[in-house]
């Protein structure tokens, strides 16, 4: 124990001494800020277009009294047409009769698959059933778990974000970094042959960067969200977060000899870790091998824990996904040391 | 001087290739290519996801996954279950009176549940009845591809300046530049062999990164005069790194305070009304994202390629040439 406490210490003096505190509250001061400034919400343009042709112009004016954008109704195919090939993400809706039969034309970029060309149809028949006032009597009750749930606004979304990709991921990087300095510092191979172990040398390193990172985390959301969450929870969840990413930091840092070799596949990997945030921002989109890179529970749960979501079970179920995930870095991590860094130079 | 810059060129080439950085430099960007290549298709076509309760009579679930994805479940309970967890997936159960119940855990996209809705309405009341024609105008829907190409040439340009930093400071903290500051070389000169050093193997990789995700059908002279205006801003990093810290643990904060100004503002210009943009004429990155805007975009950028180009080169030029000046002083060269 004596021997961890003395390499802990020995890490913290380090880190201090260059100045690491400095920069991160430098850093913390920045994210704070983005997070204070950005807009509650974002208006979404629509990229939707509509083309009535028909005499009666029955779908203009059941769009106008729905409120759709003025904007968004044009006056000819060729102007839709225009507008789809002025913007890819952009669709067109033209409505005629011919021979007394109704029909829609879809001008649109990109091919779809059959089931989005079935959705359309679908969307575009009862958008007529609707417009020709058919009588739509629903086959289904509709039952909201939670109807009270308030959406959140832009800053509230980006908390979990900057956690889960900037507070996070401090020990993932630094803790290669620190590997770096000792190995042009000669201080591993010092350390070989010292009597403190392996063991000692990966859980100093882990536990400082992880109580850095908690503590990190936890001033941020203090500053941007304020007291009022689950403690225990969060800070649970986001030291084992910060410790797996440690490990598994330690563990890819052996594989190289220099921070220029280490840098590209560290932010490579990185970008992999990101992933998650695209199902995160459109949770409609979550592809298997999605859901199983880390980040994914994380930060679904980092979200779940901050505003009370309640989601039954899910802080226990990534605590255990995210312990199986430690285990299997520390032990990677132990290897690599064990096998890698401590013989390299012999 | 050519003779100067070339042979600290040379110096750093040896180097690179020794320690395997080049190889990492031009690979790992040409990796995250070829995975972004293969995972953009899956993210142009989304399927929409359905639990589905499996007492529901076999022909509905059959119909319905013609519309969308259907993941069986064997009870009310499971379904609420999977409708519960993090993703936006509805579901539908039979109710005890054989009823069809759509269920949504309320925090989904409306469009999501509502398109639940009115599948399962079509396929139990089987209505039908009017004509619908397709017509596809090109054969790209998002610009997804485009915008990855632009932010992975960023990148590159930023990890280029940020290894040349760390072999500034490398070179302070093992005093191999004071080999340098008691030759006749100059700042100048060795600030510009560092720029034609980056300026080589960024171009060279982003050319393999475009060719992988968009292939031919964009300007590639152009993309090598961006990268050259783009060089200063580039290397940027490179020199404040080497300037302002001495160990490589301060390099890394302050490479990771300068990352996300140099990716983001790019980033959150692609979300935000081309009005608003004038937020962001004060920083350089930005501009480069315009140029490459030029390259790869058919919309209209804020401004033509040659004026962004110019503004990206000139501003980065102010700043690194600002920042020589502190770097004379820490480097102790002339």
């Amino acid at each position: 124990m004596k021997k961890f406490f003395t390499l802990l210490m020995q890490e913290l003096k380090i880190i201090y001494r260059n100045h690491f505190v400095w920069f991160t509250l430098f850093l913390l001061a920045a994210m704070v800020i983005v997070v204070w400034l950005l807009p509650s919400e974002i208006e979404h343009k629509n990229s939707n277009f509509f083309y009535d042709a028909t005499q009666s112009k029955m779908l203009e004016s059941r769009l106008v009294s729905a409120g759709f954008p003025q904007e968004n109704i044009v006056g000819s195919i060729e102007e839709i047409e225009e507008i789809i090939k002025d913007d890819r993400s952009n669709v067109g809706i033209m409505l005629e009769i011919i021979d007394g039969e109704a029909k829609f034309t879809v001008v649109y970029n990109g091919k779809l698959l059959p089931q989005e060309e079935k959705m359309i149809i679908a969307g575009l028949q009862r958008m007529y059933d609707e417009i020709t006032g058919s009588e739509i009597v629903p086959v289904f009750e509709m039952e909201t778990i939670r109807p009270e749930f308030k959406p959140l606004t832009i800053s509230e979304i980006s908390i979990p974000f900057v956690l889960t990709y900037e507070t996070i991921v401090l020990g993932y990087l630094f803790v290669a970094v620190m590997v770096f300095l000792e190995k042009q510092e000669g201080s591993i191979r010092v350390y070989r042959v010292s009597p403190s172990g392996i063991l000692n040398y990966i859980l100093a390193k882990s536990i400082l960067w992880m109580v850095l990172s908690v503590i990190y985390s936890a001033l941020l959301v203090i500053l941007t969200y304020g007291f009022n969450v689950n403690w225990a929870q969060l800070l649970l969840l986001l030291g084992i977060s910060s410790l797996f990413m440690t490990l598994f930091g330690l563990f890819v840092s052996t594989f190289f000899n220099s921070i220029s070799e280490w840098l590209f596949v560290a932010i490579g990997i990185l970008i992999l870790f990101s992933f998650p945030q695209i199902s995160y921002l459109s949770p409609s989109f979550s592809p298997r091998w999605i859901t199983l890179i880390p980040t994914y529970p994380i930060i679904f749960t980092v979200k779940d824990i901050i505003f009370d979501i309640g989601r039954e079970g899910a802080f226990l179920k990534t605590m255990g996904i995210l312990s199986i995930y430690t285990v299997v870095a520390f032990v990677l991590a132990y290897i690599a040391v064990n096998r890698k860094l401590m013989r390299e130079g012999r | 001087m050519i003779k100067r810059i070339f042979n600290i060129i040379r110096q750093d080439l040896t180097g690179a290739l020794r320690d395997n950085m080049l190889l990492y430099v031009i690979l790992a960007p040409i990796i995250l290519a070829i995975g972004f290549r293969l995972f953009i298709p899956s993210m142009e076509g989304t399927v929409l996801t359905v639990a589905m309760d499996e007492r529901i009579p076999a022909p509905i679930i059959e119909e319905f996954k013609t519309y969308m994805d259907v993941k069986l479940f064997s009870d009310e309970k499971e379904v609420r279950d999977r409708v519960m967890r993090v993703d936006d997936v509805p579901g539908i159960f039979l109710s005890e009176d054989g009823g069809y119940t759509v269920i949504a855990e309320g925090n989904e996209d409306p469009e999501i549940v509502e398109a639940a809705t009115i599948v399962l309405q079509k396929i139990v009341t089987g209505s039908e009845g009017i004509e619908i024609a397709f017509n596809q105008l090109r054969d790209d829907r998002t610009y997804f591809r485009e915008y990855v190409t632009m932010v992975l040439i960023l990148l590159v340009a930023l990890m280029s300046g940020w290894i040349e930093g760390f072999n500034i400071v490398e070179e302070r903290a093992t005093k191999a530049i004071n080999a340098v500051s008691v030759s006749p070389t100059s700042l100048t000169e060795y600030m510009l062999s560092k720029m034609v050093f980056v300026m080589l193997h960024t171009v060279a990789t982003v050319i393999i990164v475009s060719l992988i995700l968009v292939g031919v059908d964009v300007s590639y002279v152009n993309l090598v005069i961006a990268m050259v205006f783009s060089v200063p801003i580039g290397i940027l990093l490179g020199f404040v790194l080497g300037a302002l810290t001495d160990n490589q643990i301060s390099a890394m904060g302050i490479g990771k305070f300068f990352t996300p100004i140099f990716l983001t503002i790019p980033i959150v210009s692609i979300f935000v009304d081309k009005s608003w943009h004038w937020l962001f004429f004060i920083f350089p990155p930005y501009w480069m994202f315009v140029t490459l805007e030029n390259i790869y975009m058919d919309t209209t950028p804020a401004a033509g390629f040659w004026l962004a180009g110019f503004i990206t080169l000139v501003s980065g030029s102010i700043l690194v040439f600002i920042i020589g000046k502190v770097l004379k002083r820490k480097l102790n060269l002339r």
